[in-house]
């Protein structure tokens, strides 16, 4: 009895150690694994990184914002593609079309991505009050931050695209819509700026709220923000070197890939003096056309011999000098805009002479230091025309040009019939919102 | 994982690995042992009288075993007095069973005289099969290769090499050329919209590494930091650490009804592999391996044109095949193997050296190993393994990559070719790039212990435990002279990659045989199985180096970092029933149940449930005497794949914006009910014999269909979050066919003729999506995944003239059009071994039928103004005419789709075996010298460099694009392997 009992505890030990072993790693959370490389919602909400949720809003949006300028740059003619990608290509000779076949060319992806700034923004702004308070949070500097980038989100979307949606998974609405929806975001994020005592979101929301007024047509409010906003204001899209910020000039210098550069439209005006032989890489402006001057806002640099070639092989490239290292960030606005935007009101009101008073605030001064304009005589037309040729040079290749050639109706006369006014919904918007119906952009028509 | 348990874990991985070792060391000690006796025997092959080496004999019910020598000779000492079954198997010969009687102290004797055989029903196999159980008696279909046997014939480089076109159903293709790149190794298809395709590798029952993709971007850093990845699309392949020398053979199971019982990572097949082991009472027996040749790309770059023009500098311009070098080869290996009466040995060092036609590219590669076994009482075996690793290899820059080094030779301009681009680069110098040195240095322990327990002849237990550690450095350096511009690199760059993987395997299984009534066995298999997998990657990144002189990251102005971390966990039970009635009918049923850590929280465990009949027709005395054997089979059953590590978590990513400023943004939407894919394959077929097993043919058809695909469903983007959401709502099929037919031909003394024919079909097809609409074309119900979709290419002829005498403007649909099949629905290899005395010659051709690819080099080159196809219509002046603008505009509308089918000459060799008279003197035993050719010559109509290209590199889950790639090389070899 015994022997038969050994044998078969010999014969079973092993099936025992085997199952226990097995069961043992088992109990100690075997199948439990932690993320180390993200947070948890639940982590976020936590005092400590509140900081760091508020400056990703920020982050975001200026990260996205270098392919803005690119894709608004080569729509609107300010550059020409020298790249080998098709899609820029498009882009660059005007086949942009609202049912465009690609699923996420460049420009839908920087939708996708403002849109998801916007969220972002919406959802720190939750978890502020969540963590906060709804009394604290609406005196936060970080309640301000998050505030002002949903505002600039909705101006920037109007500004690039046909149609968004006005909020997550709403339905399409028209440009139009956005700027007045970032009006008044505009004037929420100004109200805890104040409260917040934040004069530096004070003057981002109010150098927006001006932009949005001005697009939406309230050319009065426009006015009064532009003149509200201190002198010397600038705000920038700040690069980080160590990270996904992107570097708008890797695309368009001729220190990284070339892809892009000045367009052909400009190269017979760009002052060549600076470009003999010995000079490697010469910096060299496009010129004022008023003064055949070299124009120091609009700097680029094109080598008369060797590979001043784009990537492309083939096509001549001007580098944009004006973005050569990470030094040299993308100006989101700026006083210098605002006298623009007051130069403009002031051409719609009649007020010539002001609004050439206005212009020369920006030519006079660095970094144009270029004669003023005399106002004399000057027919409403030439002032306008003084006014998108200083929008040019002052805003050069910062995202306005589409825009402005659009709401002056000029895309047909200054880049060719068929040419589109601006980008179409994003395609992954359309495939994914509920509220959209499955097909194509409505905007641009289908040539 | 906090630092504390990482370190824990380090500290854990080290003991257990030193503690393997001090176990084998202290097995190896002499136990004492009862008087026993000795069974004795002889092997040799019936057809030709020759001794047969490495044939296995077993006395049945017992652990021991031992392995013949090269006299064909084995011993097993250590067998108590009583009446046994000596079982005697070889891979290619029907197995023998000989009856011997021994008393104590008492020797036996037994001779068998093996029959070759193209049906080897009789095999005895172990993957998957819930234990050792002949062929005969499992209802699915199932891969054995014989390593012996292909080295023979051509000397292969690596694991993917051997297995290429050797199993039907699994397709092992290189598809970027460079020394130790990766392949493409998958097995009956695709079965998932996202999750890696390569079957689940094990050697000796140890889960293994088999990355093969890049991982530089895993690691968060941004392309714009450090682009792209150290050596472009392709990479270097794990699974090439291995040393081909050291394997014996390897099984492939296909599918989910073959591999149940591994769970859920099983869906795309287990590959296991088999290392050799040394023999019981032999002496040393020594084998040498020495090979030479060379790698040599051929010169068919569309590039040939290029020297007519002249740059604006007078610079002539160079064609790309002027940088085609012969790459040198050589191999050594070098093993010894034998054993006692209860302790077997073998032990191998190999190393190879491997240069690319391309430079600068090698790989040098030296391999360790040791493998014991031993029996400290008739009931126990111990094994342990232990295999070191050091592969070092120069990678090619290649793939989607602005330093891709043929990339730029080939898609330059010759008409802008200078002194310094005499290619007309486009964007780097072919003479920077080739200052560039990029490294993956990896250094690999892998190992485990098996413990066999026997208890009673009908009660078997094997527990294993094993870990694969791999230990990879990657670098790219960027001097600081070279103008690597386009690439984001001014002043020099330094990248620098750790990757830290390892993987924890436990394994237990029991089997438990028992007899129900008679003629009706049970074989009962239970047991359960434990996984554990991590992977840790970082980068370091120094950009703008002062001057020239430094190298190290440190050295620069800008560093950056990047880091990426995963584990996975698997736990698993299985149990599985065979029912064999007589020696006819077999009947098995099993389940697996899994439980993992990347299933979501609110889903508990998985089970997979399987069942195969097998039924041998040719017992019975009914069947006509030509048909030897005939097996029938069906089987159905389940098998799975685990989501991603962290797919299930919703998580907000954070990233350093502003300047060097800590952000936080949302990430991944997660999605807790996440569960595996799970794929049900119904598969049948049969395997036969004709002729007295010397006309083998064999036959599969199976149709799997996988659920719960996971759908990567991205959120409206006005919605929030990065990444798409996983949800298991997907559905594929895949059904197919598979044929092979074996047949002995001729076999009159001196003269063999054996010829091997393989044929397989595939068709995949996407069923759900469960109403998710994506983006892109790759993923459409009703056709293949990562099928090829293009916008039409009507009425296109680069001699059209349009208005005027110019190029006419081509408009381009917006509606793209269903190409066809990332993947060959149609697969041949044909194999002939011709052998006469001591001469041997051996072809191989294989065929692939039905894929297409985009084949996005050839606008790419027209648009940069290259490419002979535009520049044969240039004019004499080297102005454009109206054909050229017309490709040009074509092509700058258009991407190409191309046909990957392809006709080749795979393998070649002709082999001598040395006559014994001239090596009597020597103390040399067989020795055996091979002229061998690889990839050798291939037939296409694409307009391409070779049609199997993917810039991908090898276990990408897209396999659509030849970008930029670089293709296989061909290969020549001159081996010689002797013993002594």
């Amino acid at each position: 009895m015994t022997t038969s009992l050994t044998r078969v505890l010999r014969m079973v030990a092993p099936v025992a150690i085997g199952a226990a072993a097995i069961t043992s790693v088992a109990c100690h959370d075997f199948l439990k694994v932690e993320d180390p490389g993200r947070f948890s919602n639940e982590a976020l909400d936590n005092p400590t990184v509140l900081a760091a949720v508020a400056n990703g809003v920020e982050g975001q949006f200026q990260q996205v914002y270098d392919d803005f300028v690119v894709f608004t740059g080569l729509n609107s003619d300010e550059l020409i593609n020298s790249s080998t990608w098709i899609e820029w290509a498009d882009v660059s000779t005007g086949r942009v079309r609202g049912d465009w076949p690609t699923a996420t060319p460049g420009w839908s992806t920087a939708q996708d991505e403002l849109l998801r700034n916007r969220f972002a923004a919406q959802n720190a702004a939750d978890r502020l009050i969540r963590v906060l308070g709804a009394d604290v949070a609406a005196k936060s500097p970080l309640m301000a931050q998050v505030k002002v980038y949903e505002a600039w989100a909705d101006l920037v979307l109007g500004m690039g695209y046909c149609e968004t949606p006005l909020a997550q998974n709403a339905a399409r609405s028209p440009d139009t819509e956005l700027y007045k929806q970032a009006v008044t975001k505009f004037t929420t994020a100004i109200g805890i700026a104040q409260a917040a005592n934040t004069p530096e979101w004070v003057n981002f929301a109010r150098a927006g709220r001006a932009r949005a007024n001005l697009l939406a047509g309230n050319y009065d409010a426009a006015l009064a923000d532009a003149q509200a906003v201190p002198t010397d204001f600038v705000k920038r899209a700040l690069y980080s070197t160590n990270s996904a910020t992107t570097f708008v000039g890797n695309q368009l210098h001729y220190n990284r890939n070339r892809s892009g550069g000045l367009h052909t439209l400009y190269w017979s005006v760009v002052d060549t003096a600076n470009s003999g032989s010995g000079v490697t890489n010469p910096v060299q402006f496009v010129k004022d056309p008023w003064t055949n001057q070299a124009d120091p806002r609009m700097a680029v640099s094109h080598k008369s011999g060797g590979v001043a070639i784009g990537v492309d092989n083939k096509t001549k490239h001007y580098a944009i000098q004006k973005y050569s290292d990470y030094t040299n960030p993308i100006t989101l606005t700026s006083k210098r805009e605002m006298n623009l935007i007051e130069a403009e009101v002031a051409w719609r009101k009649g007020q010539l002479a002001t609004a050439i008073d206005d212009m020369n605030r920006n030519r006079t001064t660095a970094p144009a230091n270029l004669p003023a304009f005399d106002a004399t005589g000057l027919t409403p037309q030439q002032v306008f025309d003084r006014l998108l040729s200083e929008r040019f040079a002052e805003l050069f290749i910062e995202g306005h040009r589409m825009t402005d050639l659009d709401r002056f109706n000029l895309v047909a006369a200054k880049l060719g019939t068929g040419r589109a006014r601006k980008f179409p919904l994003s395609r992954n918007e359309i495939l994914n919102n509920p509220s959209l119906k499955q097909g194509v952009a409505a905007c641009p028509a289908i040539s | 994982m906090s630092a504390m348990g990482h370190a824990a874990v380090l500290v854990h991985r080290s003991a257990v690995r030193y503690g393997l070792a001090l176990g084998l060391t202290l097995l190896a000690a002499p136990l004492a042992r009862a008087q026993t006796g000795t069974v004795i025997g002889t092997i040799t092959d019936r057809g030709t009288g020759q001794p047969i080496d490495a044939a296995r004999a077993l006395i049945v019910g017992t652990a021991l075993a031992a392995a013949s020598d090269t006299r064909g000779t084995f011993i097993i000492r250590g067998v108590r007095a009583g009446s046994y079954s000596v079982r005697v198997s070889r891979i290619g010969f029907r197995p023998e069973v000989a009856a011997v009687t021994l008393a104590g102290n008492d020797t036996a004797r037994a001779s068998f005289s093996l029959t070759q055989s193209a049906v080897e029903l009789d095999q005895v196999v172990v993957t998957g099969t819930g234990g050792a159980v002949e062929k005969r008696k499992i209802g699915s279909s199932m891969g054995v290769v014989d390593m012996a046997q292909v080295q023979e014939q051509v000397a292969v480089t690596d694991i993917g090499q051997a297995l290429a076109a050797k199993v039907t159903g699994l397709r092992s293709v290189s598809v970027g050329g460079g020394a130790g790149a990766a392949r493409d190794l998958r097995i009956r298809g695709t079965a998932s919209f996202s999750l890696s395709q390569r079957p689940v590798v094990y050697i000796d029952g140890v889960r293994v590494d088999t990355r093969a993709t890049e991982w530089t971007n895993a690691t968060g850093i941004s392309n714009k930091v450090a682009c792209c990845s150290f050596a472009g699309g392709t990479s270097t392949d794990r699974l090439n650490d291995l040393n081909p020398d050291d394997i014996e053979r390897v099984e492939v199971l296909k599918g989910a009804a073959a591999a149940t019982l591994y769970g859920s990572e099983a869906t795309n097949g287990v590959i296991q592999i088999f290392t050799k082991r040394g023999k019981n009472e032999s002496a040393p027996s020594w084998s040498l391996a020495a090979t030479t040749g060379f790698d040599r790309l051929r010169p068919n770059l569309p590039t040939k044109l290029f020297p007519l023009f002249t740059g604006p500098d007078g610079t002539q311009a160079r064609d790309a095949n002027s940088l085609i070098e012969n790459g040198p080869y050589q191999n050594y290996d070098v093993s010894v193997q034998g054993g006692g009466t209860r302790s077997t040995y073998f032990s191998s060092a190999g190393y190879m050296d491997q240069e690319g036609s391309i430079q600068p590219n090698y790989e040098k590669k030296g391999n360790f190993r040791l493998n014991l076994s031993f029996l400290p009482t008739d009931k126990w075996t111990v094994e342990g393994r232990s295999m070191l690793t050091r592969n070092t290899i120069a990678e090619e820059q290649a793939g989607n990559n602005w330093t891709a080094l043929l990339g730029n030779a080939m898609n330059g301009n010759p008409r802008n070719a200078t002194a310094q681009k005499p290619f007309g680069e486009a964007w780097v110098p072919v003479s920077d790039i080739k200052q560039m040195q990029t490294y993956s240095d990896a250094t690999r322990w892998t190992g485990g212990m098996t413990l066999n327990f026997t208890p009673a002849p009908a009660f078997t237990h094997r527990f294993t435990l094993g870990l694969d550690d791999v230990n990879e450095q990657k670098s790219r350096f960027f001097p600081y002279a070279g103008q690597y511009g386009p690439a984001g690199v001014t002043f020099g760059q330094r990248n620098l990659g750790y990757r830290f993987y390892y993987s924890w395997t436990a394994d237990y299984l029991g089997q438990y045989t028992f007899h129900i009534r008679r003629n009706i066995t049970s074989d009962l298999s239970f047991g359960g199985q434990a996984l554990k997998e991590s992977e840790r990657l970082n980068i370091a990144v120094g950009n703008t180096f002062a001057g020239p002189g430094v190298s190290a990251v440190s050295s620069a102005a800008v560093t950056a970092g990047g880091e990426a971390y995963s584990e996975k966990a698997t736990i698993g039970y299985l149990a599985q029933d065979r029912l064999s009635f007589g020696q006819t009918l077999y009947a098995t049923f099993g389940m697996r149940v899994d439980g993992n850590s990347a299933f979501g929280d609110n889903y508990g465990f998985k089970r997979y449930p399987k069942a195969d009949v097998a039924w041998v027709l040719s017992e019975y005395a009914f069947m006509p005497s030509f048909i030897s054997s005939l097996k029938v089979r069906a089987a159905v059953g389940q098998a799975g794949k685990a989501p991603g590590a962290f797919d299930k978590f919703q998580t907000f990513t954070a990233r350093s914006v502003l300047q060097g400023t800590p952000g936080v943004v949302p990430d991944n939407p997660g999605n807790g009910d996440l569960r595996p894919e799970t794929t049900t394959e119904q598969e049948a077929g049969f395997e036969s014999g004709f002729f007295h097993d010397r006309l083998g043919v064999e036959a599969s058809v199976y149709f799997a269909r996988t659920k719960d695909a996971i759908v990567p469903k991205l959120l409206p983007p006005s919605a929030g979050f990065q990444t798409a959401q996983n949800v298991n709502v997907g559905a594929i099929d895949n059904h197919g066919w598979e044929a092979s037919v074996n047949y002995l031909a001729v076999a009159h003394g001196a003269f063999d003729w054996t010829t091997n024919l393989r044929l397989d079909g595939n068709h995949n097809k996407v069923i759900d999506l469960g109403g998710v609409l994506l983006s892109g074309t790759a993923i459409q119900v009703g056709y293949p995944v990562q099928g090829i979709w293009t916008l039409p290419m009507t009425g296109y002829s680069p001699t059209a003239i349009g208005a005027n005498g110019r190029a006419p403007n081509f408009t381009r649909s917006s509606t793209n059009q269903y190409a066809g099949p990332p993947l060959p629905t149609f697969n041949a290899s044909l194999g002939n071994t011709f052998r006469y005395g001591n001469l041997q010659f051996y072809a191989l051709v294989t065929m692939e039928r039905g894929a297409v690819f985009q084949n996005s080099d050839r606008p790419y080159r027209t648009r940069q103004g290259g490419a002979d196809e535009y520049l044969q219509f240039l004019n004499s002046d080297g102005t454009p005419s109206f054909q050229a603008d017309s490709v040009f505009n074509y092509w700058s509308l258009f991407d190409a789709v191309d046909s990957r089918d392809n006709v080749r000459l795979r393998e070649v060799s002709l082999s001598y075996t040395i006559p014994e008279r001239f090596l009597a003197r020597t103390n040399l035993g067989r020795t055996q010298l091979t002229v061998s050719g690889q990839n050798v010559i291939w037939w296409d109509h694409c307009h391409c460099v070779d049609p199997n290209m993917n810039w991908a590199g090898g276990d990408a889950f897209g396999v659509a694009n030849g970008f930029l790639a670089q293709p296989a090389p061909r290969q020549y070899r001159l081996a010689i392997r002797t013993r002594f």
